[in-house]
């Protein structure tokens, strides 16, 4: 356990010296802070845009953002969570795991009394408290913002509700750095260390999606989730599929959590999803050999 | 040399094969879900005409090249950081090799290297396209039981002319990137920031800043507004409207979207126009492309200089 | 106590399509310096490999200090010391942490003071809170051979310790050998090119031919036995073009 503690603290020193990392948790914490602004100024304007056409007896509806709740406001962050958050935790990942391979330190390392559970697992829980630092950062930060937005302090159920939110946000993005982790080990180039969970990323953000739902990328890019095309065979594509959209399943799980009107699901089943995901990442980067850890890198 | 290397690159093929995995899934989805809407159109119609009925709305039509929505928006993202990793990499490997200094002891111009890597890639770009968009459109033919007209093979050409410009410009840009950089470190970060503004941060706020896309089908449909009645509605909102554009076209990425969803008539307005109408339409957006492309390459050729390249090289 | 530090028996490995250490048998007493000498591509990274329980052997034995590497890999682990060609270390951090994150590794609990004491011994005082990344070659391989032996262990392996250092710094690394053997009688197992410095240093050689040993003997003895050789370079080539 001792050994693993080792690995844990020389992860966090790492990471917090590693630039690549860092610049995306900047751009991280930016878009989040921004993302409750625009949010607020876009039902602002839907909601002078219902007025007019109100005025103007065109429609009769009510107001669909009539009594928004405050947590509206963060539903853009579920979408930078996704985006720029699981990007992020994969480039940890890489990035812990070509670290000894470029400085030629694995041999260092591996000769060395301790076991490739303790080395792989040490990287994973140190970058998983990494990504927990960076997500409760960014989480005050929201907080603070919708709470400006909103010009009161929020009930306290919806704050509590933010901070599950965020705290969902953990096992997902750990799952993505387990990914990264993995990629980075398996990999003998640097370059397609990062490609290959990227493209998994991709995969299970946009691929799997559309097979269950035929929705299209970009529209897999609102938090406004996109009805899924009813009959044919995406009934039973979805209910395959559904669960390994990862992604999406987060997004309705947090749309549950943030209490949105427009999302239904399976709070349960959501969770279930995103649990599976990271402990079959983890147990595929337990895997790895020490032939592999060792393996010679190239560019 | 830079073809020969890429040739060979196992990366460059499992990039190429899974991007084609993904465009001709999405075609497929595509074609399967019109299937569903058109026999969901025609229960319903029969349903109405059992009931001594007409159904007044329209029977949706397969238009095939509209099949190829969801592997553009493919090309606009995964495209689009593979054009920059590949960028990175050709510049990369040479520093990291220590090959720079072999190079230009040797007698060729301040502009060889970069033009060649730059030609290089362009063709890849250009056959990775033609394949791309071959086969999904192969997909579409069998899929969606479609057939093409000769004016959507000109249309098909002219989408393969943009996306192989728009992968240009990311490439052209992560190659400078990565050649000014002393750090190639650096040079990745500043690559990855910028694709995930541009590709996917910037468009998501304009989309998100769309207010008919603040509701689940859309919030004129909720409100019950026609879309005069819309149009005119919005014009009151031009500042707001113009705003959210001047963000939207400040990334190339927007502009290779109208461009390639204009030719292909993803967008209704330019549905089964005339080449000619399309081309005046969207010809700001081509222009800019274009621009871009040009703008890009030129700063590009400008830092793969010795110079610039030596002073930087680890 | 054993009289040999390294016994390999039989020693061998391949892969798939080549065989890259054939049979290979090997004793280096306690205390001795050997130098492990070969062309390129002999196989000596892959014996140091081997030794150092880093690669698992396709046949054969081996023993550190009477343990054997299979059967106790982590036992031998805390005994022996390596430093590998061209390490790098990790740039953005000081010389203490790094030597901080290895002892740790190695099972030594508050390693400052012993981190101390062996940045003293190899005279490295001062850079104690200076990043890796600023080092030249020979302050990187100092804080390579400080990782190595923080752990006092009693086989150290070295491989190509004087592949990129200038003179002075070949001088005093060969210096540091010399009194980690004398002072504190490590034995030391070193790949190494450079035939001039194997005569400064080591005790006995072993001369590793496309994977299996050619030759093994004390320096001493293998002058004797070469005596129309002028130099252990030329006993050396001469080793290496016999059949």
């Amino acid at each position: 356990m001792s050994k693993m503690s080792t690995f844990v603290r020389q992860e966090l020193l790492a990471l917090s010296r590693e630039r690549l990392p860092l610049s995306l948790f900047i751009v991280f914490v930016s878009m989040i802070s921004v993302s409750s602004l625009i949010g607020w100024l876009t039902k602002t304007t839907v909601s002078d845009v219902w007025i007019r056409t109100r005025e103007a007896g065109l429609t009769s509806a009510a107001n669909p953002f009539a009594n928004v709740s405050p947590l509206y406001y963060a539903r853009n962050s579920i979408i930078y969570i996704i985006l720029i958050g699981t990007l992020m935790a994969i480039v940890a990942g890489v990035a812990s795991a070509l670290r000894d391979r470029k400085a030629g330190t694995v041999d260092l390392i591996l000769s060395r009394p301790t076991s490739r559970a303790e080395y792989i697992f040490g990287k994973l829980v140190g970058i998983s408290i990494w990504l927990a630092l960076s997500l409760t950062i960014v989480g005050i930060i929201g907080a603070t913002v919708i709470t400006a937005i909103y010009g009161a302090p929020l009930p306290f159920p919806d704050y509590l509700r933010l901070a599950a939110f965020f705290l969902l946000a953990l096992p997902l993005l750990v799952g993505f750095a387990a990914v990264g982790l993995l990629g980075g080990l398996l990999s003998r180039r640097e370059t397609g260390a990062l490609l290959a969970p990227i493209s998994f990323w991709a995969f299970v953000t946009f691929v799997i999606p559309q097979i269950g739902t035929a929705a299209r990328p970009i529209a897999l890019l609102n938090p406004v989730p996109v009805p899924p095309t009813p009959g044919g065979p995406f009934d039973a594509l979805n209910l395959f599929m559904g669960p390994m959209a990862v992604s999406e399943q987060f997004k309705a799980a947090s749309g549950l959590i943030l209490q949105d009107p427009d999302i239904a699901g399976n709070l349960s089943l959501a969770l279930l999803s995103i649990f599976a995901f990271v402990l079959v990442a983890a147990l595929l980067v337990s895997t790895v050999k020490r032939t592999s850890i060792r393996g010679v890198l190239s560019e | 040399m830079e073809l020969l290397d890429v040739r060979r690159s196992r990366l460059m093929a499992a990039l190429l094969g899974f991007f084609l995995l993904a465009a001709i899934i999405s075609v497929v989805v595509a074609s399967i879900d019109f299937g569903v809407k058109a026999d969901a159109y025609k229960a319903y119609t029969d349903a109405l005409a059992a009931s001594g009925s007409k159904n007044p709305i329209a029977a949706p039509q397969l238009f095939p090249l509209q099949l190829m929505r969801a592997a553009i928006e493919y090309l606009e993202i995964l495209g689009a950081l593979f054009a920059i990793i590949l960028g990175y990499a050709a510049i990369a490997k040479e520093k990291q090799r220590g090959t720079l200094s072999l190079l230009f002891t040797r007698p060729i111009g301040p502009f060889t290297l970069g033009m060649g890597k730059l030609g290089a890639l362009a063709i890849v770009w250009l056959a990775f396209v033609a394949v791309v968009v071959s086969a999904t459109m192969l997909t579409a033919i069998i899929a969606g039981h479609a057939q093409l007209t000769s004016e959507d093979i000109g249309r098909l050409l002219l989408t393969i002319l943009g996306a192989w410009l728009y992968l240009l410009v990311w490439t052209a840009v992560s190659m400078a990137i990565a050649s000014w950089s002393r750090q190639l470190t650096t040079a990745l970060i500043i690559s990855i920031v910028l694709w995930l503004l541009v590709v996917l941060v910037i468009p998501q706020i304009g989309d998100t800043m769309d207010p008919d896309n603040q509701v689940p089908g859309g919030l004129f449909k909720s409100l019950q507004i026609a879309k005069p009645d819309e149009v005119a509605v919005l014009a009151n909102f031009s500042g707001y409207n113009s705003a959210r554009d001047a963000l939207e076209i400040s990334s190339v990425t927007k502009h290779f979207e109208r461009y390639a969803f204009a030719f292909l008539g993803i967008k209704d307005q330019y549905n089964q126009q005339p080449i000619g109408v399309v081309w005046a339409g969207v010809f700001i957006n081509t222009l800019a492309l274009w621009l871009f492309a040009v703008g890009t390459i030129g700063i590009s050729l400008l830092t793969s200089k010795p110079k610039t390249l030596l002073r930087t090289s680890k | 106590m054993n009289e040999f530090a390294i016994v390999a028996n039989g020693l061998s490995k391949s892969y798939k399509d080549f065989v890259a250490l054939d049979s290979l048998n090997l004793k280096v007493r306690r205390g001795e310096i050997f130098g492990l000498l070969g062309h390129n591509g002999a196989g000596k990274t892959t014996t140091v490999n081997l030794l150092t329980t880093l690669l698992a052997p396709t046949a054969g034995t081996v023993e550190i200090e009477g343990v054997d590497t299979a059967a106790s890999a982590n036992e031998v682990r805390k005994m022996i010391g390596y430093l590998p060609e061209n390490v790098q270390l990790y740039n953005n951090m000081t010389t203490l942490e790094n030597l901080r994150f290895f002892a740790s590794l190695s099972g030594l609990k508050k390693p400052d003071a012993r981190i101390r004491e062996v940045l003293d011994y190899l005279e490295f005082r001062n850079n104690d809170n200076k990043r890796i990344g600023t080092f030249s070659k020979g302050m990187r391989q100092r804080v390579g051979i400080a990782q190595a032996i923080l752990h006092k262990p009693s086989v150290l392996f070295l491989d190509e310790p004087t592949s990129g250092l200038d003179p002075e710094g070949v001088r005093q690394l060969r210096d540091v050998i010399i009194r980690l053997n004398a002072d504190l009688g490590v034995t030391i197992f070193m790949n190494t090119h450079l035939l001039s410095e194997v005569t400064k240093t080591c005790s006995s050689i072993g001369i590793l031919k496309s994977g299996k040993m050619a030759y093994q003997n004390s320096v001493d003895s293998t002058i004797a036995e070469f005596p129309d050789q002028d130099s252990l370079e030329e006993i050396y080539l001469s080793i290496e073009k016999a059949e």
